[in-house]
């Protein structure tokens, strides 16, 4: 399965990036709304984790950019407080994702149990 | 026998008439050794009879002797007339003086009485006018007019009116209260009192009026909307000595009722300032120079009988610390200081009024800053809170992004096989390390944002433990032991708002050790019913000084710039509004403790 994980935190992005790697995916990162933009035109995802507040630009605008959603699952991570009003304002999102997660395998298995 | 008369006649001799004292003979008796001579006398009117004997030289003598006692006789006789006559003169005269006399008499004294009369009006008046002169309202000038006339029983009545306004007439009677009594009238009371028309007039309309039979009335117009009215049952003289009497008193009451009507305003215009100066709910003073109180409103407390402002408004024998008065009284401008009396503090402001030298007066207005220190304290607390939210908001999203990832890799690598121990151990550290930092972040923003309103049922102990992460970094030095013993520990409070206050008796606590020192935060079950929380330092202790006002506003121990004097007032006021109750217990150099009690939550 194609994964693209879009964060700015590098961490983050390494933690799930062992993960998938190792359940066999295909991982894609990318560190900004851009730059994930691109890469997510270009390999097609199937499944995508999106960090909400990004350096360049929020999840909404790289959701309004690829506007059909109905090929991939999306998941929306976030560390912002107060910010319950993202899921219900990007529709088509799959799963929302709070920082700090409870558990990384917890995440791991998000795939799984969304497909 | 007596001889008749014609028998003896011829022996009698008439020498003279005695003229002088009426029809009198002076006879001479001859040969009368046979004559009763006391007869003779009588019957021919002889007022006296000389007997000599016939012989010639005998009748010459006794001739002799007759003329000188004639003589004498008549001397006398004139005498006498003279002398009765003066005496019937003088008669005459003593009874005219007499008449005279009576007459005077009875000039002096009616010219007395009149006198009297005038005397008694006089002084009846000047008494009148001093009694006046005593009257400064409606109902006591009222009064004094009736008692003025009170000797004139047939007065039945007396009444003030005044028509002022156009719709009613308001009538004071003597011996009522000071309220005078309205009634609808659209009569023209002016008119019909000041053209003195009728009096009958005036009585019928009194008589609709009160609804009763009215006498003969007598008006007084005091100015054009006054009036004073007599009712009478009188005629003739007590008519007349009324009219006397009432006329005698009309210019003094007319000027004494303008008098009132002038002191009535002015009465009432400072009645009006009095109730509004008491009205004010903050003490006022006017103070001179020596702290005298000149005038003060209601609400400056007057405690104790001296005169000057510290010993009635704060019941002290010296000025109150960081009081004006005695400093700068030459500053023209208003000053403001703080003063504490008893347990309220006072913003004062002292406004000169008079400056002369010798009798400078400020008006003092003491305001309780009470509710303004609250409200400022509140403001300036949530201001805090609200910036403190801001900060944990941010360091929440700039720290718990690097953390989960720290976090995750953790736990990525600790669930590999190939790790060798130490590998293991760091790794362990690495997750506790940022499983702790989340924590603190976490408790940081429950901390600062959390709802003040909601109230739950919640574990006093649990709220001490998520409280301490929170000033952990401030420890330094400072052994914290935790000993919460209490095992019912539900109480009905905000966690939020028990959690600001527990860090701030912490943070007191903390600063009250200078360097090595033991904080003991502990919990337990003093009665069934609530919970007690001890904080207790090894600190340097709360001066005796401050001890009383510790939980005041803007008081602190602390040097400038390290505290705000906010905190035991809002830690105060938290506690007790979930019905705690906050006390300690300290001395200087031997650390304090505070006691905060809470009743247990019943639904536990």
């Amino acid at each position: 399965m194609k994964i693209l994980i879009i964060d700015d935190e590098q961490l983050i992005v390494r933690a799930l990036e062992l993960g998938f790697k190792k359940k066999g995916h295909h991982v894609y990162s990318a560190y900004t709304a851009a730059e994930g933009l691109s890469l997510w035109k270009k390999i097609q995802p199937e499944f995508v984790f999106l960090d909400y507040m990004l350096p360049d630009h929020n999840a909404d605008f790289i959701i309004q950019e690829i506007g059909d959603l109905s090929n991939v699952k999306v998941v929306i991570m976030s560390a912002y407080t107060g910010d319950n009003l993202v899921q219900d304002s990007l529709p088509g999102i799959k799963g929302f994702l709070k920082k700090p997660f409870q558990n990384i395998f917890e995440v791991y298995q998000m795939v799984e149990a969304l497909t | 026998m007596l001889p008749t008369s014609s028998a003896w006649i011829p022996k009698i001799k008439i020498l003279f008439e005695d003229t002088i004292s009426g029809p009198a003979f002076v006879g001479l008796i001859l040969d009368s050794e046979t004559l009763n001579v006391q007869k003779i006398v009588n019957e021919i009117g002889l007022t006296r009879l000389v007997k000599v004997a016939s012989s010639g030289s005998d009748v010459l003598s006794a001739v002799e002797q007759i003329v000188v006692v004639t003589q004498n006789r008549s001397e006398r006789q004139n005498l006498i007339r003279n002398i009765s006559l003066q005496k019937r003169h003088a008669s005459v005269l003593i009874q005219k003086q007499e008449e005279e006399i009576i007459s005077r008499t009875l000039d002096i004294e009616l010219s007395t009485q009149e006198q009297n009369h005038k005397l008694k009006r006089e002084r009846q008046l000047l008494k009148f006018i001093k009694d006046l002169g005593q009257i400064n309202y409606y109902d006591e000038f009222i009064n004094g007019i009736r008692n003025e006339f009170k000797s004139f029983h047939e007065v039945s009545s007396i009444f003030l009116l005044n028509y002022e306004r156009k719709k009613y007439l308001n009538i004071l009677t003597p011996k009522q209260s000071e309220e005078w009594r309205r009634y609808e009238s659209t009569v023209n009371w002016n008119h019909l009192i000041s053209t003195e028309s009728d009096s009958r007039e005036l009585s019928q309309e009194l008589a609709n009026l009160l609804g009763r039979p009215f006498g003969k009335v007598i008006s007084l117009e005091l100015d054009n909307n006054h009036s004073i009215i007599f009712e009478i049952q009188m005629s003739g003289s007590a008519q007349f000595d009324f009219y006397e009497f009432f006329s005698d008193r009309k210019e003094l009451l007319k000027m004494v009722f303008n008098k009132i009507n002038t002191s009535e305003s002015v009465a009432s215009v400072s009645v009006r300032w009095k109730s509004i100066f008491d009205f004010i709910k903050d003490p006022m003073a006017l103070i001179d120079k020596e702290y005298n109180l000149v005038s003060s409103n209601k609400a400056f407390k007057k405690t104790s009988s001296g005169s000057k402002c510290y010993q009635q408004l704060a019941n002290r024998e010296h000025p109150c610390l960081g009081c004006p008065v005695s400093g700068a009284f030459n500053i023209q401008s208003i000053q403001e200081t703080d003063l504490f009396i008893g347990d309220t503090k006072f913003k004062l402001k002292r406004y000169p009024i008079f400056q002369e030298t010798d009798k400078r007066i400020h008006l003092h207005f003491y305001a309780d800053q009470t509710q303004n220190d609250e409200l400022m304290a509140e403001l300036i607390q949530s201001r805090k809170m609200a910036e403190i939210g801001r900060l944990a908001g941010h360091l929440s999203h700039e720290l718990n992004n690097p953390l989960t990832g720290i976090k995750s890799l953790a736990e990525f690598h600790l669930n590999e096989t190939s790790l060798s121990d130490q590998e293991r151990i760091d790794l362990q550290e690495l997750l506790r390390a940022s499983e702790r930092s989340l924590a603190v972040i976490k408790n940081f923003v429950d901390f600062s944002s959390g709802d003040i309103q909601k109230k739950e049922t919640i574990d006093i102990n649990e709220i001490i433990k998520k409280t301490i992460p929170l000033v952990k970094t401030s420890l330094r030095n400072i052994n914290l032991n935790l000993d919460l013993k209490a095992k019912n520990a539900a109480v009905f409070i905000n966690s939020s708002l028990i959690q600001q206050a527990l860090v701030n008796l912490i943070k007191n606590s903390i600063q009250a050790i200078e360097l090595k020192g033991k904080i003991t935060i502990s919990t337990d079950n003093t009665s069934a019913e609530s919970v007690l929380v001890t904080i207790a330092d090894s600190g340097i202790g709360i001066p005796y000084d401050i001890q009383d006002k510790l939980f005041k506003l803007f008081v602190t121990t602390k040097s400038a710039g390290t505290g705000t004097g906010l905190g035991l007032s809002i830690v105060k006021k938290i506690i007790e509004g979930f019905h705690g109750k906050i006390w300690f217990k300290s001395s200087p150099g031997s650390g304090s403790h505070f006691f905060i009690e809470f009743p247990l939550a019943r639904d536990l």
